[in-house]
């Protein structure tokens, strides 16, 4: 196991590194300039001091370069072209754990709640309960989440005053953008457990349980739940690196100071340090992720677990 | 929507802009408040608008109808309706009125082809057939063991029966185990369930029998996932399972279809030998006569739902009385037969069960077929204590000219 | 018998799978035979013998990693592409799966159609005709010709299989456990009927299948493989009656009879243990660690594959000239 983490790790550094090179030359050849975005009109020269403070008017390549050795030598992403005096590392350190505390949050419900929803379902399938899980399922994933943040913020907030519209801080003001956050996921991982299970659930081990005189309760505890969760832990490494990319448009709609938000707007301003440095964030998050997802399934599937060991 | 966002992203922007070439530009008054009015009111509005468009409604009468699709459509998918398929549904008649019996520590085999009903009736007496989908009888049907009718137990009593009393072992090893559950947890599970035994106590009994189905190194294995097993040593850990309660009937079902000839050869000694140390009656379920020649007591032989003949090892393969069960044993290639001769074969294939023939079911496949076959499903002539047959063809007035004589000859037992 | 023309030669036939940096499948082993033309050359085994492998390595569809398929004269794994698609008109092959081998999204003459397409050998009507013949020769009728494979049983799909390799008109087919999948009672009708169009076509078989009794029955000659190599090879009445090899012994001895009499009566020869893992096998006699017999020598060195009778190649260290 020990062995094999270890070379996944060193697959992830190599696909860092490609990702940071790409991305590096994508954005300097891009069209736009975070100059321009950032002063619109200023005198020629003017832009031309700022230009030599960023270094930009080195080759791309030489800039490649100074750009690896710093990041590599002290971790740094260089500091923002917009937001002056701020690097890119201290965005990320401000706004991730605000995205991530949401996220988490969200995530837990999502499988959590996702999947006790699909066991039920698959469990009672055809019956009342699954008609309304699945009816509900389709519906929570046709309807965008700007949506469902809007008739909740309609509702819950507007109409009933049960909870703050906006700010940030307190306890109460997570449970709009929590709840949006969710939904979606919910419904899919419910979606995804529901057909999960019930393919175990034709599985022959299970018919030996059963004919082992096992009653349901325990069958379903000892024989299907896990095993249905397989295909689920797939989903969950996108989904932790997700966390903190955070949903922009629910940041966006709660007024939330995450990193989404920072993200698109960097983009949209060329700001080409932070647009890197973001992107390196969410690849080793990314990258993170899916070791962790091959531990977890590990846990989840023995033959991964002693093969690899 | 358009204007607010805007409207936004300018205020938060300079806001945020920090730079040292301007002064900074504070919007004061930046808070909730600031942002919500204009948010709500929007919205507020939108949902005003909304309710007095009728264009608007009708868009969400088309969205819910396309919800609706999408949710219809996946219950019509290749899964649901393959799974309505394959088991016996209140449709395909799979089992048609059969009556048998096992004595205790004998060996019965069912013989059929693959849709014959041999599987459904082994299932249906372990109450194993998926509930909503099959009904077994109508009233009359009785499945007694120890004086009990199988049938009237509840899902609770019916569970204390299976792997206590009732054990069955299934086709394809290579799946019928629990792949995230060690070998040896698998095996105390049936004891833990079926005693007032530890968990400790229980892995033991696993133990011993591991051992008793000859797997060694025995306690390694206990601790093993079933992918390290191969094929046969799968099979053996099934019979463990099956046997650990020391079960008074053990239900085969193909138990070495899935395994290569030599292994199949070890599995069925195995069988046998454990059935004879344990005095354990079993049933086993086949489509080759051949592996049961040496094992069985008794074969009943199934075409299409229906017992067609029953009787001792000896009786049906020297002396059967249904053409079926004679080209069963006919289209077999044997070792000492003439090379590339034509094998003896069946034309055609079984009837559809969904609408199934009214007369004997065999009928449409047999080369002795008359009238009345078509018409009438046949009596059963018994022909020893232990043989019976349902065919037209000993009944007196059958027409007899071009039936091989094993078939009609009647009294002892003739060779071959 | 004693002029038999070669058709196809097998020297030396090795065909390695690479698993991982230092671990080596050998599927097939060293392996040498020759068929010839006209007659049926059973295959038989084990799951895991390679017999399928080799099946597939001597029409071509696998690359050899060593050694040389002969046909007709020509080492097949030197063609170029043309050449390649020349000789997949001589060579076909019949799957095991009936139901696995033939596209769900196809009508039966499309797929039966395919080969003609590919090879232009028949256009319109003519082929139409060419298909309806087909149908007719494997026992199926014309309206058959624009429904799919689901709508037939496990047995006439394998008929429509049949039909498929037949349509090129190939001479030389592998039949690649054609009958496993299938009902006792089907499988008797689909032997028959590759027995019936050998004898009207000529043609070549090379029929692959763990069922000894059937092998037997259609099989000249029979070869008997284990992990990748072939441990013994003869005609196939001598392999029945004179088996040498223990292996094939064992083999034999495991066929259950259906006849409650002789199978009373009958020694079976057990043979402990499950076939090893063709992975990195070690060296000498691949059955040695099963074998009851094996000697010292048996774990060393590598039997070689002798004639130790006419027309019966053994590889074993027991048997010797």
């Amino acid at each position: 196991m020990l062995k094999f983490i270890i070379k996944r790790v060193w697959y992830s550094l190599i696909t860092l590194f490609l990702i940071i090179t790409a991305t590096f030359f994508l954005i300097a050849g891009a069209p736009g300039d975070p100059i321009a975005a950032k002063v619109g009109q200023m005198p020629e020269k003017a832009q031309e001091v700022i230009r030599v403070k960023y270094g930009l008017d080195k080759p791309v390549t030489e800039r490649y370069f100074i750009y690896m050795k710093n990041l590599l030598t002290t971790g740094d992403f260089g500091e923002s072209i917009i937001y002056t005096g701020q690097s890119a590392n201290d965005v990320i350190k401000k706004n991730a754990p605000i995205s991530a505390k949401v996220g988490i949050i969200a995530l837990a419900l999502q499988i959590t709640i996702g999947v006790l929803l699909g066991l039920i379902s698959a469990l009672n399938r055809e019956k009342i309960g699954d008609h309304i899980i699945r009816v509900w399922v389709v519906i929570a994933i046709c309807v965008p989440s700007f949506v469902v943040a809007a008739l909740l913020q309609y509702f819950i907030a507007f109409k009933w005053k049960l909870v703050p519209v906006f700010g940030w801080g307190q306890l109460k003001h997570y449970i709009l953008p929590v709840t949006t956050y969710a939904i979606g996921g919910i419904a899919s991982y419910t979606k995804f457990m529901r057909s999960s299970t019930i393919s175990v659930m034709t599985e022959d081990y299970v018919l030996t349980a059963k004919a082992k005189g096992c009653k349901k309760p325990r069958v379903v505890r000892k024989h299907i739940t896990r095993n249905s969760m397989i295909p689920i832990v797939t989903m969950i490494g996108p989904a932790v690196a997700g966390i903190f990319g955070g949903s922009f448009i629910i940041e966006k709609m709660f007024s939330i100071p995450g990193l989404g938000n920072y993200y698109v707007k960097a983009v949209s301003d060329s700001d080409y340090t932070m647009i890197i440095g973001l992107t390196i964030f969410f690849a080793i998050l990314y990258t993170l992720a899916l070791i962790l997802v091959d531990i977890l399934y590990g846990i989840v599937d023995p033959r991964i677990r002693v093969t690899e060991s | 929507m358009n204007s607010l966002e805007s409207n936004v992203e300018v205020l938060k922007n300079e806001m945020t802009v920090t730079d040292d070439m301007f002064e900074r530009v504070g919007i004061k008054g930046l808070d909730d408040e600031a942002i919500n009015k204009p948010s709500l009111t929007y919205w507020a509005d939108v949902w005003r608008r909304f309710k007095s468009n009728k264009l608007a409604i009708v868009g969400l009468v088309l969205l819910i109808f396309v919800v609706l699709t999408i949710y219809i459509g996946p219950s019509l998918s290749g899964k649901d309706y393959q799974y309505m398929d394959s088991s016996a549904t209140g449709t395909a008649y799979a089992v048609r009125g059969i009556d048998f019996y096992l004595n205790k520590g004998e060996n019965l085999a069912i013989v059929g082809e693959s849709g014959c009903g041999k599987t459904v009736t082994a299932k249906a007496i372990m109450g194993l057939l998926p509930k909503p989908q099959s009904v077994i009888g109508e009233g009359g049907s009785e499945i007694n063991f120890k004086g009990k009718n199988l049938l009237h137990l509840d899902e609770a009593e019916m569970s204390k029966i299976r792997g206590k009393e009732i054990s069955m072992i299934f086709q394809d090893p290579m799946t019928s185990l629990n792949p995230t559950m060690k070998i040896g947890d698998q095996i105390a599970e049936s004891v833990f369930l079926h005693s007032n035994m530890s968990h400790r106590e229980s892995r033991n009994i696993a133990l011993k029998m591991l051992e008793l189905v000859r797997i060694p190194n025995a306690k390694v294995r206990l601790n093993q996932y079933p992918f390290e097993f191969s094929g046969g040593m799968r099979q053996r850990a099934m019979i463990a399972i099956a046997l650990a309660c020391n079960p008074n009937v053990l239900i085969a079902d193909e138990p070495t279809t899935a395994l290569d000839v030599t292994i199949q050869a070890q599995i069925m000694d195995l069988i046998a030998d454990l059935q004879k140390e344990l005095n354990t009656g079993v049933i086993l379920v086949t489509h080759d006569l051949g592996v049961v020649a040496s094992v069985a007591d008794r074969i009943q032989v199934m075409y299409a739902g229906k017992i067609v003949e029953r009787g001792t090892v000896d009786e049906i393969f020297y002396n059967p009385k249904h053409p079926y069960t004679l080209a069963l044993l006919n289209s077999v290639p044997k070792l000492n037969s003439n090379h590339k001769e034509t094998l003896y074969s069946l034309t055609g294939t079984p009837p559809d069960l969904i609408n199934p023939p009214v007369g004997c079911p065999f009928a449409a496949r047999c080369e002795h077929g008359m009238k009345i076959c078509r018409v009438k499903h046949p009596e059963t002539t018994s022909f020893s204590k232990t043989q019976e047959c349902s065919c037209w063809l000993h009944d007196k007035r059958a027409e007899l000219s071009g039936v091989p004589e094993v078939l009609v000859k009647r009294g002892e037992v003739c060779g071959y | 018998m004693a002029t038999k023309e070669v058709l196809i030669e097998v020297k030396n036939l090795k065909k390695h799978f690479k698993i991982s940096k230092n671990s080596v499948l050998k599927a097939v082993d060293n392996v040498s035979f020759n068929i010839y033309k006209g007659e049926t050359l059973g295959l038989v085994g084990e799951s895991g013998c390679g017999k399928t492998t080799c099946g597939k390595t001597v029409m071509g569809l696998y690359e050899a990693t060593e050694g040389e398929v002969i046909y007709d004269g020509v080492n097949i794994h030197k063609f170029n592409n043309r050449e390649k698609k020349e000789f997949a008109k001589k060579a076909q092959i019949i799957f095991q799966d009936p139901y696995s081998s033939l596209n769900p999204r196809m009508t039966v003459g499309d797929i039966i159609g395919e080969g003609i397409d590919i090879h232009s050998l028949y256009k319109g009507k003519e082929r139409e005709e060419k298909i309806f013949e087909l149908l007719e020769t494997v026992g199926l009728n014309r309206e058959h010709v624009s429904r799919f494979p689901h709508e037939f049983s496990g047995g006439q799909r394998q008929r429509i299989g049949i039909a498929r390799a037949l349509a090129i008109e190939p001479d030389f087919i592998v039949c690649d456990e054609p009958i496993s999948a299938l009902d006792v009672s089907i499988q008797a009708q689909v032997v028959n009927l590759l027995i019936e169009l050998q004898r009207k076509r000529g043609l070549t078989y090379l029929f692959i299948a763990h069922d000894l009794s059937m092998i037997k029955h259609i099989s000249d000659r029979v070869g008997v493989m284990y992990l990748g190599s072939m441990v013994e090879f003869t005609t196939s009445e001598n392999l029945y009656k004179k088996p040498l090899h223990p292996y094939t012994q064992a083999l034999l001895s495991a066929i259950p009879i259906p006849d409650p009499k002789e199978e009373k009566v009958k020694k079976r020869i057990p043979i402990d243990g499950e076939i090893p893992s063709p992975i990195n096998s070690p060296p000498g006699c691949k059955f040695a660690s099963r074998c009851k017999h094996a000697m010292e020598i048996c774990t060393k060195e590598v039997p070689e594959f002798i004639e130790v009778e006419k027309e019966h190649f053994v590889s074993c260290h027991m048997i010797r000239k």
